[in-house]
């Protein structure tokens, strides 16, 4: 499963993902990481048998996992455009070039909210 | 900022867009058909449409010669986020009458200066209430959807129309006129964007990642208009069109139209009260503004074969350019020459990387337009009109004249002052005394740019006990170069919410500083 962990300053200065990776012994893949000394956000691939265990690992270490939110197409609203398309980062939406109408896989939408202020027609909400 | 592509460009954009010419020139040139006799058709209910798409196909199939013996019509259709477009609306007088001064439409001021109450409400206009989400195109949408408008204005009076103030609540219906009158639709093509800074921008084309992270584009490639009809044989003055859902004419050429460079622009009219709110959509860019989303559909009519040829244009014979928006400059550099049918993948290539693609304008939609036009004709509701006049092939379109000179950052900086990471906190502030400056520049051993200490970070570090340089220094720092408008360097500044730049050049060496102070006085951008 994916999840969006956020660093603060302070905690993007310790090996934390290192740690977690060491304690649980989850293969971690990370699928994009926006970090500097300030802090930041990593989206993180973890196996499904090992969520919650690297889920607590990051909790004790001080660092939080934000609960998973995803977001909707409103469909009477969209007018298959096509702006979101290219601002995720996972895939989770896509432009099917047969049609040309976009396409949200809900399962795969991680809550980064990049697709949330590009939509020229306010057909995108977040839900919880 | 990255100025040095600027050097590789040398016009905007002279991309043409290939028509087989060798096959033009094989083709007739006899006339096949006229449009009395296509009307003729229309009316009889045996005429045959065929939408640009299908086009592409049936000449590919059945050869040029065939295709314009067979079909009458081909339908095109666009639609895409227009800001040059809006409507005149007639309130008719008020008892006692107004001479309307300012006018606002659910408080999105239109244009008023002409008769007491005339107005012309446009789309980029927001709401003074509900700025970047609601605008003068959400107000068309809205009214062609027939909810209710508060309309509100003010005016000095006179003799003649005393009334100071009115507030009343309409509908499109209560309007004498509502006419949609376009300056510029329906451009026949237009750049592709992308954003080499890095951070995210926001433009009129969309959202643009950093590091060139995604690509927009606007139009609908082979379904756009004048793309179909790119010497303007039957697309003129006169010409009868879809337009937002109703009928619509074409009233000349658009603003800004560039038919040397294959940027022929429309501009256009329609009843808006016959108009349907799917075909006008308010739309909002964030950061940017409003616009709105316009339907545009044109009927070619297949009078010879050089026409038929011309509409069965392919995706991939249309080309434009990529541009980094990321360059403020009216000259932006240009990435690489790419076709509608590249770009219609949702992939592409740039700089070695498969960047993800997406349109601005929804095919789909311009797809349902084309379809849409095809049926009117087909079931005897849409006749075509010949053009009276021609769009004018020769304009040429001028960047603004400016008769004052642009001022550059390397005019305006200063020297900075710096200092060395192993430099202590006393003596960088004891520098920011004598010297009277509140940012002092941390350069390297070979003067590159190492990071900035503000006479703030400086108090901080003593109410909070630091005695380290290194702690305190802000490493990433947002810099100016010197060939850069002060415009953009302000509009950071502004953006960042800092007071001052380091100036760098290439080497990334500090050669000066720009501080909001040096900037003061100028016009910022924002």
């Amino acid at each position: 499963m994916r999840m969006l962990v956020r660093f603060n300053t302070d905690k993007v200065k310790e090996a934390v993902t290192a740690n977690v990776i060491l304690e649980t012994g989850a293969t971690i893949n990370i699928l994009s990481a926006l970090l500097n000394e300030k802090g930041g956000e990593m989206l993180l691939e973890v196996p499904d048998a090992k969520a919650e265990e690297v889920r607590e690992s990051f909790k004790r270490r001080g660092v939080e996992i934000e609960d998973r939110k995803y977001v909707e197409i409103l469909r009477e609203r969209c007018v298959n455009c096509g702006l979101c398309y290219s601002l995720c980062p996972v895939n989770a939406i896509q432009l099917d070039t047969k049609n040309y109408e976009i396409n949200l896989t809900k399962e795969l939408c991680i809550g980064c909210f990049k697709c949330l202020d590009a939509c020229p027609v306010e057909a995108i909400v977040k839900i919880k | 900022m990255r100025y040095r592509f600027l050097e590789q460009i040398k016009e905007v954009s002279i991309v043409k867009i290939r028509t087989p010419h060798e096959e033009l020139e094989k083709v007739d040139d006899a006339p096949i058909r006229s449009y009395e006799e296509i009307n003729e058709k229309i009316k009889r209910g045996d005429v045959v449409v065929v939408t640009a798409e299908e086009m592409i196909k049936i000449v590919e199939e059945e050869g040029v010669a065939k295709a314009a013996k067979d079909i009458d019509v081909v339908t095109t259709g666009t639609f895409g986020a227009m800001c040059s477009s809006g409507a005149f609306l007639n309130f008719g007088h008020a008892d006692p009458p107004i001479k309307m001064e300012r006018v606002w439409l659910n408080e999105v001021e239109a244009y008023h200066g002409g008769a007491a109450v005339d107005c012309y409400i446009g789309v980029t206009k927001m709401s003074q209430t509900k700025p970047f989400k609601y605008g003068g195109g959400h107000v068309i949408e809205d009214l062609v959807a027939g909810k209710e408008i508060e309309v509100r204005a003010i005016a000095y009076g006179t003799d003649c129309y005393p009334r100071t103030r009115v507030e009343t609540t309409i509908t499109i219906d209560d309007l004498n006129q509502a006419i949609l009158c376009n300056p510029r639709n329906a451009y026949q093509r237009y750049n592709a964007a992308t954003n080499g800074r890095d951070e995210v921008i926001y433009t009129y084309m969309g959202k643009l990642l950093p590091h060139y992270g995604n690509v927009t584009f606007s139009g609908s490639g082979c379904l756009n208009p004048l793309c179909n009809d790119p010497d303007y044989e039957t697309i003129g003055v006169g010409t009868r069109i879809f337009l937002g859902g109703g009928i619509g004419y074409v009233i000349g050429e658009g603003t800004q139209h560039n038919p040397k460079e294959q940027f022929g622009t429309l501009m256009v009219k329609g009843d808006l009260k016959k108009m349907k709110p799917r075909y006008l959509r308010g739309a909002a860019f964030a950061k940017y503004g409003t616009t709105m989303f316009v339907g545009v559909g044109v009927p070619i009519p297949i009078l010879n074969q050089r026409l038929a040829l011309k509409t069965a244009v392919s995706d991939e014979e249309i080309t434009t350019k990529i541009l980094d928006y990321g360059v403020p400059r009216l000259q932006r550099p240009v990435l690489r020459e790419v076709t509608y049918s590249e770009l219609k993948s949702g992939r592409i290539e740039l700089n070695g990387e498969t960047v993800k693609v997406s349109p601005l304008s929804s095919i789909s939609m311009a797809r349902e337009i084309a379809e849409t036009l095809k049926k009117w004709i087909e079931n005897g509701e849409f006749f075509l009109s010949a053009p009276v006049e021609r769009l004018p092939q020769d304009v040429v379109f001028k960047p603004m004249k400016m008769t004052k000179e642009v001022k550059y950052v390397k005019a305006l900086m200063k020297t900075a002052v710096t200092c060395k990471r192993n430099d202590t906190i006393e003596s960088v502030a004891k520098t920011i005394i004598s010297k009277n400056v509140n940012h002092v520049v941390v350069v390297d051993e070979d003067g590159k740019l190492a990071g900035i200490v503000t006479s703030f970070d400086i108090t901080r570090a003593v109410a909070e006990n630091k005695k380290n340089l290194a702690e305190i220094i802000t490493k990433r720092v947002i810099f100016a170069e010197p060939d850069e408008p002060v415009d953009a360097a302000a509009r950071r500044m502004k953006e960042h919410d800092i007071s001052a730049l380091p100036v760098i050049d290439s080497q990334r060496k500090v050669i000066g500083i720009i501080t909001s102070e040096d900037l003061s006085g100028l016009i910022t951008g924002g």
